[in-house]
């Protein structure tokens, strides 16, 4: 078929489908789901970075508030008391906290990912953080179903739209006794079809492509938009072989069955299977081969070793002083607080992480031998792996979550290294303490490592749509009218 | 007309694809049976070997000061009811554990979903409850929908109407033969849950779990019921199968798939819970500010200092007889508690506020009044986590009193180090917590249910509207 006689049957179809009032109506609904949820993903993703700037600028503005303090007290301006000294390195690191954050992915306005609270800011102090507990109050039934993102509507909504869109795309016509007319018309069926299909296509790809594309350009930041463009054509990509599976599945049925409501049934049965049924079995799968984190032996644990190290309190703070003879106060301590917070408390939380920092990181790791066996595992199922890619390119993928971890703790290292004598000895601050601050880098990833990671699910949704067009391609050469 | 529910018994059984489907609703229903109780006897056993061995290590801190003591705390996790191995509600993202500790009310923590990659939503759906109201909901409403239109398209309803027999009767009969047919896969796997339940409760606890069992399975019943009933409807109103399967899809991809997502989104709109660092964050401004009458926390603190001084006549608090950073905390944890009772007041109305609007919803949305009902009656809702909570929050007040009381007695003037041991930390008993019965579930259910009777009755009457408007 020459392609002129392609864009004549295009256009031709084209007119049937505007014609079509359910049609026209499905796609005004997917237009306003999609363009709804990439709106809320939209702001989101602002509000975050709305949030990590604040915190930030807190974590600036009380530093010079210290600063200025300190400048206060050597002009003379201000007097010192048991719990106020701008000069005593306890009162004045011991309770600050210092924000690392990780600034949303490239793709966040489409995904809403596992939806916790807390805008990736993870706080640092002197103190140890493995056992912060990540507390929350919200109603955990607002959670239950998952947010209403972008990659919801596409992953699970979407098929539903494309089987409506097209169960009947052949079927329909043997039904009404259309198709012998229309086989004699000099153009084969399967092309018919094929026209049919592509505008089916060109509509929802061309709705959800161009909302998804508005929304990441909105949210991203001027600097940043470059970058995010490879994430954007590989998710675009991986969208229209999404589309093209559903529809060359349609295709391939309707080439065999005779009725539209079988058909509708059987695709209907095909998307129960591979979205409801297949993740199921795949997360089975994945528990077993990659078990989650334990997080109840961790608390556990760390609340043992806690025990143990104040037990051991002497001990501690002995094998603190040896590994560095500077940390020995010089001086005696103003009072009992400061004498527990200096000489106990804070050689325990510096010990406490050396020993738990393994078990720690585990956590992580663990998530991310689960996320590779979910990638895998996605292989049953394309709304799982279109899923499981959106949440990558968006920035959940728990390996950069383990790049946070790693960030977090070099951050922590570098921020006791500068007070950690200071404190321990008890020496006075100085104006020069206050200057220079590390500065934690917001933890980001190189753009090639994160398409590295999308190519196991983007080379399923390949062959997956590979598979299902080969199909239907052998079926509709010998479909009959 | 039952002769015609007979039939259409016979029809449906014949049909290989009811049968078929039958067979994987029940095949799938057990299967997530079995997985749910797998993760039942293990996250039980997980649980009581956390609430022991936390408790142990309470008792096993070593000497410390009372506070300190306070300050490390236990932990707590919520038991579940045995209908949890069907319905799982809340527990992938509610938090498992509270940490009871001296400052501040607890909150849930260490949900599942925050670490486990399987866990978190859009993975399908693992439980039995859930597939139930999902598959089964769209399974009596594609058996309503190809019920009466088919008979039209193939001329079968011409021929019935013309021996005479009324249209009410006659789609009233094909209603009974088609709840027959939706009731043979349910009807085993019920009695095969409830003695599942019943085996697996405490000694005591059987009826009570056989009632929750019951509830639930009868408010899903009572669901799915009505889809039915609405699938018949449509096909009535129906031309074509074609047709009555679209609108059925289109009703219950609305209804079941997007309703609820729809619904979490407009709760968090209109009521939004609010952030948990802006809530510890009002709560440390009110507690160092104070509010209407009530002074801020060193105001306190000076009030208490003078009145502690006028009661032992002394020039300086060093010279006390009791142990002043005792009385200190006591203060400062009865301020805290004030505080915090407060806020939670209105975090817990803002949670009441998201349940209304839920329950608004579930007008136009009964599944999730199916779905509410179902996790209230296995005790895995919020309002079950939070009367867990209240109990646990309770127990931590009066430990935090028995610190205190130790430091009062243990230290004299001003002065704050002191050390306590295994002796004092036992004063806390371990913890126990009782299940509210299902009265309590029922209570709390109520406006779900009366929705899914109301939605069923207005079902038959369309139904009944329907009959009457039928045409060959």
């Amino acid at each position: 078929m020459s392609g002129a006689r392609l864009g004549r049957l295009l256009v031709l179809e084209t007119r049937t489908f505007l014609a079509t009032p359910l049609s026209v109506a499905l796609i005004i609904a997917l237009a306003l789901i999609s363009g709804w949820a990439v709106f809320g993903g939209t702001i989101r993703t602002l509000e975050t970075r709305a949030h990590q700037a604040v915190a930030l600028e807190q974590h600036a503005e009380t530093w010079a508030q210290k600063r200025a303090a300190f400048i206060d007290l050597q002009a003379g301006r201000i007097e010192t008391g048991m719990f106020v000294n701008p000069a005593r390195a306890d009162l004045v690191v011991m309770s600050h906290k210092a924000p690392v954050v990780t600034p949303p992915g490239a793709l966040a306005p489409l995904s809403a990912g596992p939806a916790r609270e807390g805008n990736d800011i993870i706080a640092v102090s002197m103190a140890s953080r493995y056992g912060q507990q990540n507390e929350t109050i919200e109603n955990p039934t607002n959670r239950v179903d998952g947010p209403l993102d972008l990659i919801f509507v596409v992953a699970w909504l979407l098929p539903i739209v494309l089987l409506v869109l097209s169960y009947d795309v052949l079927a329909g016509d043997r039904e009404t006794q259309i198709s012998p007319l229309i086989a004699s018309s000099g153009t084969p069926l399967s092309k018919i079809v094929l026209g049919r299909l592509g505008v089916v296509f060109l509509a929802t790809f061309g709705v959800i492509g161009c909302i998804a594309t508005a929304g990441v350009v909105a949210a991203a930041p001027l600097d940043q938009l470059v970058h995010n463009l490879p994430d954007l054509v590989v998710w675009l990509g991986s969208l229209g072989l999404y589309i093209g599976f559903w529809l060359a599945l349609s295709a391939s049925l309707n080439a065999r069955l005779r009725h539209a409501a079988a058909a509708g049934v059987a695709l209907l049965t095909i998307w129960i299977t591979l979205s409801l049924v297949t993740p199921v079995l795949a997360a089975q799968w994945v528990a077993v081969g990659a078990a989650a984190p334990d997080r109840l032996t961790y608390v556990l644990q760390y609340r043992a070793l806690q025990n143990d190290l104040a037990e051991r309190s002497a001990e501690v703070r002995e094998t603190y002083y040896g590994a560095n003879p500077e940390r020995r106060p010089v001086r005696g301590p103003f009072s009992e607080y400061e004498e527990y917070f200096v000489e106990t408390y804070y050689p325990r939380q510096v010990v406490l992480d050396q020993v738990f920092f393994p078990h720690a990181r585990e956590i992580h790791v663990r998530q991310v031998a689960q996320a590779r066996r979910l990638r895998l595992a996605a292989f049953l199922s394309p709304p799982l792996m279109i899923k499981r890619l959106t949440d990558d390119l968006a920035g959940f993928a728990p390996e950069r979550r383990l790049a946070a971890f790693d960030a977090t703790e070099q951050f922590q290292a570098a921020w006791r290294e500068r007070f950690d004598v200071k404190l321990a000895s008890r020496r006075s601050l100085t104006l020069a303490d206050y200057d220079d601050l590390p500065t934690a880098s917001p933890v980001s990833e190189a753009g090639a490592v994160r398409l590295v990671r999308a190519i196991t699910p983007l080379g399923g949704l390949l062959a997956g749509f590979l598979l299902a067009a080969a199909l239907a391609w052998m079926r509709l050469r010998r479909a009959g009218p | 007309m039952l002769s015609v529910a007979r039939r259409e018994l016979q029809l449906q059984l014949r049909d290989g694809r009811l049968a078929i489907a039958a067979l994987l609703l029940l095949l799938l229903l057990s299967a997530a049976t079995v997985v749910g109780w797998a993760q039942y006897e293990k996250g039980e056993a997980q649980r009581v070997r956390f609430a022991e061995e936390s408790y142990a290590q309470w008792l096993n801190q070593g000497p410390k000061h009372p506070h300190r003591a306070a300050a490390y705390g236990m932990y707590v996790a919520k038991p579940e009811t045995p209908l949890a191995v069907f319905e799982p509600g809340l527990r992938p993202f509610a938090g498992r554990t509270l940490w009871l500790q001296a400052h501040s009310n607890a909150a849930f923590s260490h949900a599942p979903a925050d670490d486990d990659l399987t866990a978190s939503p859009g993975l399908g759906e693992t439980s039995g409850a859930a597939l139930l109201q999902l598959l089964g909901g769209l399974f009596a409403m594609v058996l309503g929908a190809l019920s009466v239109a088919r008979d039209r398209e193939t001329g079968v309803m011409r021929q019935i109407l013309a021996q005479g027999i009324s249209p009410r009767r006659w789609i009233g009969g094909k209603c009974l033969g088609l709840v027959a047919a939706l009731l043979l896969p349910l009807v085993p796997f019920a009695i095969l849950l409830i003695a599942t339940t019943a085996w697996a409760a405490a000694e005591g606890a059987v009826w009570a779990a056989i009632g929750r069992t019951a509830a639930a399975l009868g408010a899903t019943l009572v669901y799915l019921l009505g889809l039915l009933a609405i699938g018949v409807a449509v096909s009535a109103f129906s031309r074509t199968s074609r047709g009555a399967l679209v609108v059925v899809l289109s009703l219950w991809v609305a209804g079941s798939v997007l309703a609820p997502r729809a619904a979490s989104l407009l709760t968090l709109r209109i009521a939004p819970t609010p952030d948990a660092a802006v809530y510890a964050s009002v709560i440390r401004d009110e507690f160092n500010g104070g509010y209407g009458e009530r002074p801020g926390w060193d105001d306190q603190l000076a009030a208490l200092e003078d009145s502690v001084k006028a009661e032992y006549g002394l020039s300086s608090l060093d010279e006390a007889p009791v142990g002043f950073s005792g009385l200190r905390m006591q203060a400062m944890d009865a301020w805290t508690n004030e505080v915090a009772d407060r806020h939670h007041a209105q975090l817990l109305a803002t949670y009441d506020r998201q349940q209304q609007i839920r329950t608004v919803l579930s007008v136009f949305a009964p599944y999730l009044a199916a779905r509410a009902a179902s996790h209230g009656f296995a005790g895995m809702d919020w309002a079950h986590y939070q009367h867990f909570a209240a109990a646990a929050e309770e127990y931590r007040r009066a430990f935090n009193v028995q610190m205190n009381e130790a430091i009062v007695a243990g230290t004299r003037g001003q002065a704050w180090e002191m050390n306590a041991g295994r002796e004092t930390w036992a004063l806390a008993p371990p913890f126990t917590y009782q299940e509210p019965g299902l009265g309590w579930a029922l209570r709390a259910q109520w406006p779900a249910v009366s929705i899914l009777v109301a939605w069923l009755f207005g079902a038959l009457g369309l139904l009944a509207f329907a009959a009457q408007r039928l045409r060959p």
